[in-house]
């Protein structure tokens, strides 16, 4: 897999490059600012491009709107991006036009290697992944009503799908069995009303567009 | 209304009265003088007319003043600062010269002083208020004009206006220094009960996991996991923090975005609409995100609201943020709730909240900024 890392803060950055090499991936570019990011994507038009959201030249959000306009260019092209802070906000900015090839995780989540990378892969290969601190602000803004008919396993379950996870992965987590998982799902869609369409990254916007939305409840 | 214009015009010829009463008098008790018989009374009522002036000119004045006040919206409002400097001075500086006694009876003059003695603008309004203002009271189209003239006459004096504003400035200084002193303590409290704790922790685990790492690798290896959910943990509390200072996303996106991605963490359906289409000086933006943000807090605690609508407006030198909710109502800035720090904080930008709330509901806040 042929990745560019986008990160300014050298250690991080070399960190990144180190932990996806080691893992048998090839960084094609490893740049501290959102000018070469732009170029090293242009030019090597990677599987995956790793970005922080805040770089130079002006420490906003470089990162989300470089993803946006790569986006744009190229709508298969996947992007995974880093951040000290999460918001809803760039979540859904993010997964406005598709969640496929999306990533949104806090930098943290470097720390645990293995999960980092299932997340890399599951990118770069057109899924989706969303970190469990913003779903979990998406579940706690619901209105309690909301989500009441959901037992705490489907509420698992549920978040476990707006992160993005597959149904397999999903009982892997869970250490339950596929069909167990199949089974929940079904029952979660059909309480709250969501269309049902099989790919995992297609559930994750049906999920998202369930959750804080303006419903009357 | 009739009764105050009656008020008015016996109130403006009241002093001269006095004086040709006190010319007749004392035309008439006084023998013949003579050739200075005509000056005697001229002098007399010249004397007559200071002493009155003196004693009685600023209650006049401002009775004139209350009675003014359908005519010049309020304008004639404002506190005065004492006047004569040097009244002031007399009893103030010169009174520390004095024993308690003298210096005492001296600061009680002073008060006297002040309340009695009108100035050179308000001597000269009771001079020509008994032509202006029966004037004005019969004829309509002269009372743009009396109001004028009242206004630079009787309304605060620009040294008034730039005096009630420095007491202004001075007591916003003194809360925003004390206001930064605790936010400061709460930071270091924070960050020596959160993070710089964690840390610690983080290295003696560490430490014990590189002493264990030969013969216990198991161990170890548990050890330095731990670490590594410590070390989450306190970018968590760091992350917390930071939000508490200054939210990252008020940094990267400005105030529009900020209160957006706000209303998607609040537990109430928010619609936020207007633009604001220059960015604010930061320390403004921040007073206003804060402000917006405990207005939602009040929303989703206190309201039982089931939406909230926030509304941006901007002009050329004012920004306003309605936050409307269709809650209970009953919220009140008096009550020692968040909303008195936040009218504080707006206050040192010359910002104002206004919050209508009756019992009951709706409640509607309206946040009003300048901003050039």
């Amino acid at each position: 897999m042929r990745i560019v890392v986008a990160e300014d803060q050298y250690l991080l950055r070399e960190g990144l490059t180190h932990l996806i090499r080691s893992h048998g991936h090839h960084v094609v570019a490893a740049v501290a600012d959102a000018h070469s990011a732009l170029r090293a994507l242009r030019q090597h038009r990677p599987d995956l491009a790793v970005l922080d959201i805040r770089m130079p030249p002006t420490h906003s959000d470089e990162g989300l709107q470089l993803a946006l306009q790569i986006r744009a260019e190229r709508p298969e092209a996947s992007v995974l991006i880093l951040s000290q802070h999460l918001e809803q906000l760039y979540a859904r900015e993010l997964l406005a036009n598709g969640a496929a090839g999306v990533g949104y995780l806090l930098k943290d989540r470097v720390f645990n290697a293995a999960t980092f990378m299932e997340a890399v892969e599951r990118v770069a290969a057109g899924g989706t992944a969303l970190d469990p601190e913003v779903v979990s602000r998406m579940m706690r803004a619901e209105p309690a009503s909301s989500l009441a008919s959901l037992t705490d396993r489907e509420k698992d379950v549920l978040s476990l799908m707006a992160e993005g996870l597959s149904n397999q992965a999903i009982a892997g987590r869970l250490f339950l069995s596929e069909g167990a998982i199949s089974k929940y799902t079904t029952s979660i869609f059909a309480k709250l009303g969501i269309e049902h369409n099989g790919a995992a990254n297609r559930r994750v916007r049906a999920v998202l567009a369930y959750l804080n939305s303006p419903r009357a409840v | 209304m009739v009764l105050r214009r009656i008020a008015l015009v016996l109130l403006a010829w009241a002093l001269p009265v006095l004086w040709g009463c006190a010319a007749l008098l004392f035309h008439h008790i006084a023998g013949d003088w003579g050739a200075w018989h005509w000056l005697a009374v001229v002098g007399w009522t010249l004397a007559v007319a200071g002493v009155s002036v003196t004693l009685s000119g600023r209650m006049v004045a401002d009775t004139f003043r209350r009675l003014l006040a359908e005519w010049t919206d309020g304008s004639l409002q404002g506190r005065r600062q004492p006047p004569y400097a040097v009244a002031h001075l007399a009893t103030s500086t010169w009174g520390e010269h004095y024993d308690p006694l003298t210096a005492g009876l001296l600061r009680r003059s002073e008060e006297w002083v002040v309340r009695l003695l009108p100035t050179w603008r308000e001597t000269f309004w009771l001079l020509i208020a008994p032509v202006l203002i029966p004037l004005a009271v019969v004829l309509p189209p002269l009372r743009d004009l009396l109001s004028a003239v009242a206004v630079r006459l009787l309304g605060p004096s620009t040294a008034d206006l730039l005096g009630s504003r420095v007491e202004s400035l001075e007591k916003g200084r003194t809360d925003l220094t004390r206001a930064q002193q605790t936010e400061l303590y709460r930071l270091e409290r924070n960050l020596h009960d959160g993070a710089q704790a964690r840390l610690v922790s983080i290295g003696m685990t560490l430490g014990a996991a590189e002493a264990l790492v030969d013969r216990q690798p198991p161990q170890a290896k548990e050890l330095i996991g731990q670490a590594r959910e410590s070390s989450h943990a306190a970018l968590q509390e760091l992350r917390e923090l930071v939000r508490g200072i200054l939210p990252p996303v008020l940094v990267e996106r400005g105030l529009a975005d900020a209160v957006r991605a706000l209303a998607l963490d609040v537990p109430l359906p928010v619609t936020v609409h207007g633009t604001i289409t220059r960015r604010l000086e930061a320390p403004l933006e921040s007073a206003v995100y804060f402000a917006v943000a405990e207005l939602l807090a009040n929303a989703v605690e206190h309201a039982e609201a089931s939406g909230v609508r926030v509304t941006f407006e901007q002009d050329s030198g004012r920004l306003t943020v309605v936050v409307e909710d269709d809650g209970r109502g009953g919220a009140n800035p008096q009550s020692g709730s968040g909303l008195a720090g936040v009218e504080e904080r707006l206050g040192w930008f010359d910002g104002t909240l206004r919050i209508s709330s009756p019992r009951g509901g709706p409640t509607r806040a309206v946040v009003e900024v300048p901003c050039a």
